[in-house]
């Protein structure tokens, strides 16, 4: 049979089962698995497209809506000013990319592991494939977002300058930060379900302790430093930083602390994760 | 095909595999989701500052072995059984060697790549056509997309989906659903195949093709198969060689007949599950429902033919006339298969003076197909009824070969089981003898 004589190719392979095995050489399966990531990845949203009539349009009417609420709120109720003369709608619209990207992020990757139940209890594969790939649907997310934003930027004819390449990082932090958070959640879920259920409170909340409806040059200065100890924080800044020709204020400290703050919950995070996951699929 | 350069080293080596199970024994304090975290906190606070490393504080657990010392060889292209009751450690065992959840002590060797179908169902997007879920799946168990397109043909004829192909899963029935699952798992390239029960699935003839299946892979292919089961007829068609899990370990390790001779003999010793003890407050006249093995211990496993003592302890009946004792036999499903009255051999209870009683009900051999049955006793009066214990015992029947030729009276072989001869004679019965 066909499948049988395949089989001689991979006949070396020998795996070794004892306690702790799954941890060695955990990095190097999992770049190996690499492919199972983006191809559950592109699975979803495949998905997405084939089950909604409207389809791209649903990733673009988020962060429109968004931009339009906050523009109403922030600008023309309570008059708050934009930064270095960036038009107020687009101010609004570089912070809601990282911001989206964070907040979809967390949630998804937080659920990853409890929305693949049956794959953790029955097949074996190194289990940070899931929040990974619940990340990397959420990146297309804000992909589309982007390529809006590109269309507002030309429409409003407010160009970014050379700064503009720095975008990716920020997007990036927005990221790490997402990862960081949701693997910790992601972890707690598998025991206790509630966490599922605070993730949209916090993020509710964690919505309007950022800088996401107005500028940061708001904040008064004596509470810079402490406001700066939230991720986002930097990741929004930076962002805007980025693409309204540096306007935006970026805090010397903002930026490192914003990155050293996620680095410490993201390396916790995966620590946290690759002790837990050999127990993952009795427990869940 | 077998000959892979390394032929004589066992395809898995298990050495002292054992898996432990811990077991909270004060759910009220330790499931407080706030000692959770604090413990969380506190267990990451010593990873990443790891020279303040303190001993957790004890808590009250209770460790239950899931696993253990279980050792064993698998040579490549065998087709290994593993028997045992359920909470064995048979679905442990092949979870461990699938590397779903990590041995807490011992050592396993796999030589080669595994593939379990430990549950087939799964990994199957709804959405998604049977063609692009046989991609995600190979995906899932790490196997490049040129990997299915040599065996895709194959697992589309085997699995009988043919036309629903680029059909989204969702439209399929939970038949071709699982029947897909199943053969994914039998024909994507693999050298080792766990499969636990997985053949329940489908009917009897998708079985019967799977299980030619697996025989022929590991006549021409050496692949080798490590087969769970409850239906013993298909250990016994399948595997040469069976090992016999009790509590966590292999208590027998040999030739299918002898190991399954080892299963299905009842236990030495009375079987707890055996007995049914009732409360004065909770029955009038039933006191105890034993079930007896011809050796006269109390036991819930018996065999297709074999006899079966039912035993009742009944008090304050003296005096009473007319009296009759009644044992039911249901199906699971509470379909009665029948009722053994103490008044269809004549005897009459009331003749007996003692306000105590024990009365025992032999069946000679029972006559029920191998599967689980309950067993409800009565006490009555002409028609009507003055006490019952519906379902008051489990019983399980297993296959046997009652006329001891070698071939055992198992689930196809249809609902009862009878007791009778073969004849042979020259010439047909309905020619007029001859004058």
């Amino acid at each position: 049979m066909r499948g049988g004589g395949a089989s001689v190719i991979v006949a070396r392979m020998e795996r070794i089962i004892e306690p702790g095995a799954s941890q060695r050489d955990y990095w190097r399966e999992l770049w190996q698995r690499r492919g199972l990531i983006t191809h559950m990845a592109w699975s979803d949203i495949v998905v997405r497209y084939k089950q909604t009539y409207l389809g791209l349009a649903w990733a673009l009417f988020q962060p429109v809506v968004s931009v339009i609420v906050f523009t109403l709120v922030f600008s023309r109720l309570a008059r708050l000013p934009s930064v270095g003369g960036a038009p107020y709608p687009l101010m609004v619209f570089g912070a809601v990319l990282p911001w989206q990207l964070f907040a979809t992020g967390l949630t998804s990757v937080a659920n990853s592991l409890i929305y693949h139940r049956d794959l953790v209890t029955g097949i074996y594969f190194p289990r940070l494939v899931l929040p990974l790939k619940a990340l990397a649907v959420s990146l297309h997310n804000t992909l589309i977002s982007l390529g809006l934003l590109l269309v507002a930027l030309v429409a409003y004819g407010y160009l970014p300058d050379w700064r503009v390449v720095t975008l990716p990082l920020f997007l990036l932090l927005a990221c790490a930060a997402a990862m960081a958070l949701g693997l910790w959640i992601a972890i707690l879920n598998v025991r206790y379900r509630d966490f599922q259920y605070l993730v949209p409170y916090f993020l509710q909340v964690a919505m309007y302790i950022s800088p996401v409806g107005f500028s940061t040059d708001i904040v008064p200065w004596k509470w810079r430093f402490l406001y700066s100890l939230n991720p986002m924080v930097g990741a929004i800044d930076g962002a805007r930083w980025a693409l309204f020709h540096g306007a935006a204020y970026v805090h010397p400290l903002s930026l490192p602390i914003s990155v050293a703050v996620t680095l410490l919950l993201l390396a916790g995070g995966v620590r946290y994760f690759r002790r837990s996951e050999g127990a993952f699929a009795d427990r869940i | 095909m077998a000959a892979t350069g390394h032929g004589d080293e066992p395809i898995i080596e298990a050495r002292g595999l054992g898996k432990r199970y811990d077991i909270v024994r004060d759910p009220r304090k330790s499931d407080w989701i706030i000692n959770d975290v604090v413990r969380t906190v506190g267990d990451v606070a010593r990873l990443l500052v790891p020279w303040r490393r303190r001993p957790r504080a004890e808590r009250q657990v209770e460790a239950l072995w899931a696993l253990r010392d279980v050792t064993f060889d698998v040579a490549r292209g065998e087709v290994l059984g593993l028997v045992g009751h359920n909470g064995a450690g048979k679905t442990t065992l092949l979870r461990v060697l699938s590397r779903i959840t990590d041995p807490t002590e011992g050592r396993a060797v796999v030589r080669g790549r595994l593939q379990s179908l430990l549950e087939v169902g799964i990994g199957f997007h709804q959405e998604l056509t049977g063609r692009e879920n046989v991609y995600l799946k190979a995906a899932i168990h790490g196997l490049p997309k040129q990997a299915v397109a040599r065996v895709l043909d194959a697992i589309v004829a085997f699995a009988e989906v043919e036309q629903f192909i680029d059909t989204p899963m969702k439209r399929y029935s939970a038949g071709m659903r699982s029947r897909l699952g199943l053969a994914i798992g039998m024909f994507l390239e693999h050298e080792v195949l766990v499969v636990d029960e997985a053949l329940a699935v489908g009917d009897a003839r998708f079985r019967a093709r799977a299980m030619a299946r697996i025989r022929e892979a590991a006549r021409e292919h050496g692949t080798t198969t490590l087969f769970v089961s409850h239906d013993l007829g298909q250990i016994r068609e399948l595997c040469p060689r069976s090992l016999l899990m009790e509590r966590g370990r292999v208590i027998a390790d040999g030739p299918t007949p002898e190991v399954l001779d080892r299963y299905l003999e009842p236990d030495a010793g009375d079987d707890l599950g055996a007995t049914r003890t009732l409360r004065p407050g909770e029955k009038t006249h039933f006191r105890r429902v034993r079930l007896m093995s011809p050796a006269g211990v109390a036991s819930t496993r018996f065999r297709v033919g074999d006899p079966l003592r039912v035993e009742m302890g009944v008090v304050g009946v003296a005096g009473m006339t007319d009296l009759e004792a009644r044992v039911d036999v249901e199906t699971l499903n509470g379909q009665r298969l029948f009722r053994f009255r103490s008044a269809m051999v004549g005897l009459d209870l009331g003749a007996s003076a003692s306000s105590a009683l024990t009365l025992g009900a032999t069946i000679a051999h029972l006559p029920l197909t191998p599967g689980q049955y309950w067993v409800g006793v009565e006490l009555g009066r002409g028609r009507g009824t003055i006490e019952r214990v519906e379902r008051a015992l489990k019983l399980e029947v297993s296959p046997a070969d009652p006329y001891g030729h070698g071939e055992a009276f198992a689930p196809h072989d249809g609902a009862v089981w009878v007791e009778g001869a073969w004849s042979v004679e020259a010439g047909e019965a309905d020619e007029a003898p001859a004058p």
